[in-house]
């Protein structure tokens, strides 16, 4: 069972099945089945780094060497999303729906995509608010692929722009596998506000 | 293909009697063959289906509310159960339930009393009580079983007929590599055991159907509540199954680390390994 499946209570990381509890270091300093036992410190499981920038927490695979590159500025939540793609077909499936939200206003003509081929990161700005979007890609297995989606926090009405990239998000999985990407809509009542068309 | 003989040497439910009526015949799978079941003049057949050469007729036998069929041309005798033959007993059947995972996985997750209060939360189990106090644990050689008891657990809702919480008594047996029953306080009945039983049908190394039964004194709940209380415990316990890493059971115990709460595990896990077993089990490094 993995630890992934588990919570967090009073600082320790606890496993679904059994309640056994880890600390910081990976130690494990409770096992539910016998209250009184101290666990022995044989008991561990693998520590990875990690670091919270961009309003995400990213952790370094094993042997990575390369500093963070997170990008700059506050960026709040909007979704996280399970594709069933790889993490190629991830991003150029994000890239394209990237397109579809930049081309909802035809007035907008301001910077493209961001991304690279070996980036788990995509970049674009949305064409109503004018802010920024960012996108995070987690490579979960060899075919499936976290997305997370993230709104800048200096946007004018950022509780909108959370609500309109959720969707956006959502609307990537159900869209996925498809060789085109219907035309964004915002959902109905997150119509963006006047200061987005500013 | 399964060359296990241990694996293959037992009866397997491949079906509940009354999911099998006649003239409407079931496919299914057993240790990688597939088989035809069909019930014809009253009797139950069970047939192998050869991507060439003769299709083999297996042996079938009806017990226990299932159709149950072998591999083997002298299998061991199907496990005596004299509760099945007891006055005011209730049987409920719960059907197939496949589980993506091995056979064997379901067999220990089973014997474990140390999930109740995570898995099961609120019912076979609750915070603070999850101590898991020490119980015994035996090989019965003349019938070749894995026995554990003076297992005791507090449990808030330990059976559909249970009011509030108890301290529950279990005795567990695993009869088969396959099959297991947990015999359990009746929470109506002083002095008197119910059971519940998983008959597993291993259709490949990682999938299997899971049927189950209880057999209980009750008088008040319906064989509705009482399936219905079954298969919510069963979906707790399948959403773990079937996310174990690896599927199958590993067999060296370096590699999932047991503690004294385990002990039947472990006494499971020796006697598989004592009998070569390899069918659903990881490979030794």
């Amino acid at each position: 069972m993995r630890l992934s499946y588990g919570f967090v209570r009073g600082n320790r990381l606890t496993c679904l099945y059994h309640g056994w509890g880890y600390d910081g270091d990976g130690a494990c300093v409770s096992i539910p089945a016998h209250p009184t036992l101290t666990p022995p410190k044989t008991i561990k499981v693998a520590r990875y780094a990690c670091v919270e920038a961009a309003g995400l927490v990213w952790v370094a695979a094993e042997g990575a060497n390369d500093p963070l590159r997170a990008p700059d500025g506050r960026w709040l939540p909007a979704q996280t999303i399970d594709l069933d793609l790889t993490l190629a077909d991830a991003r150029a499936a994000v890239a394209a729906a990237a397109v579809e939200a930049q081309a909802a206003d035809s007035a907008y003509a301001g910077s493209g995509i961001e991304t690279s081929d070996d980036s788990p990161l995509v970049t674009f700005v949305d064409a109503r608010s004018g802010s920024r979007v960012l996108c995070a890609l987690q490579a979960v297995a060899d075919d499936r692929t976290a997305l997370h989606v993230l709104v800048d926090a200096s946007a004018g009405d950022v509780k909108a722009m959370q609500r309109a990239y959720a969707e956006w998000g959502r609307r990537i999985r159900r869209n996925q596998g498809r060789a085109s990407l219907p035309a964004f809509v915002p959902p109905a009542g997150t119509v963006a506000p006047t200061s987005y068309l500013a | 293909m399964c060359d296990d003989q241990f694996t293959r040497s037992y009866w397997y439910a491949v079906a509940r009697i009354e999911d099998l009526p006649e003239g409407r015949p079931r496919a299914t799978k057993l240790l990688d063959v597939d088989i035809d079941l069909l019930r014809t003049q009253g009797q139950a057949t069970a047939t192998t289906r050869p991507s060439d050469g003769q299709a083999i007729h297996l042996p079938t036998k009806e017990q226990y509310g299932h159709v149950w069929t072998t591999l083997s041309e002298s299998p061991r005798d199907l496990y005596a159960m004299p509760e099945f033959e007891e006055p005011g007993r209730r049987l409920v059947t719960a059907g197939a339930i496949t589980v993506s995972c091995s056979g064997l996985r379901v067999v220990e997750n089973f014997l474990d009393m140390a999930h109740f209060p995570f898995v099961h939360t609120g019912i076979l189990g609750e915070e603070p009580h999850t101590d898991v106090a020490a119980y015994d644990v035996e090989l019965r050689e003349d019938v070749d079983e894995v026995w554990a008891t003076k297992c005791e657990f507090y449990q808030p809702k330990a059976a559909a007929a249970a009011e509030g919480g108890q301290l529950t008594r279990y005795m567990y047996r695993v009869a088969q590599p396959f099959s297991t029953v947990l015999y359990k306080t009746c929470p109506i009945r002083e002095g008197a055991w119910d059971l519940i039983g998983l008959f597993i049908q291993p259709k490949t190394q990682t999938e299997c159907d899971v049927h189950s039964f209880v057999l209980v004194f009750d008088d008040s709940n319906s064989d509705n509540a009482l399936l219905q209380f079954q298969q919510m415990i069963f979906m707790q316990d399948r959403m773990i199954l079937e996310n174990q890493v690896p599927s199958l059971l590993p067999l060296d115990p370096r590699l999932e680390l047991p503690t004294r709460a385990d002990a039947s595990s472990i006494a499971y896990r020796r006697w598989l390994k004592a009998h070569g077993q390899t069918y659903g089990v990881l490979p030794q490094a």
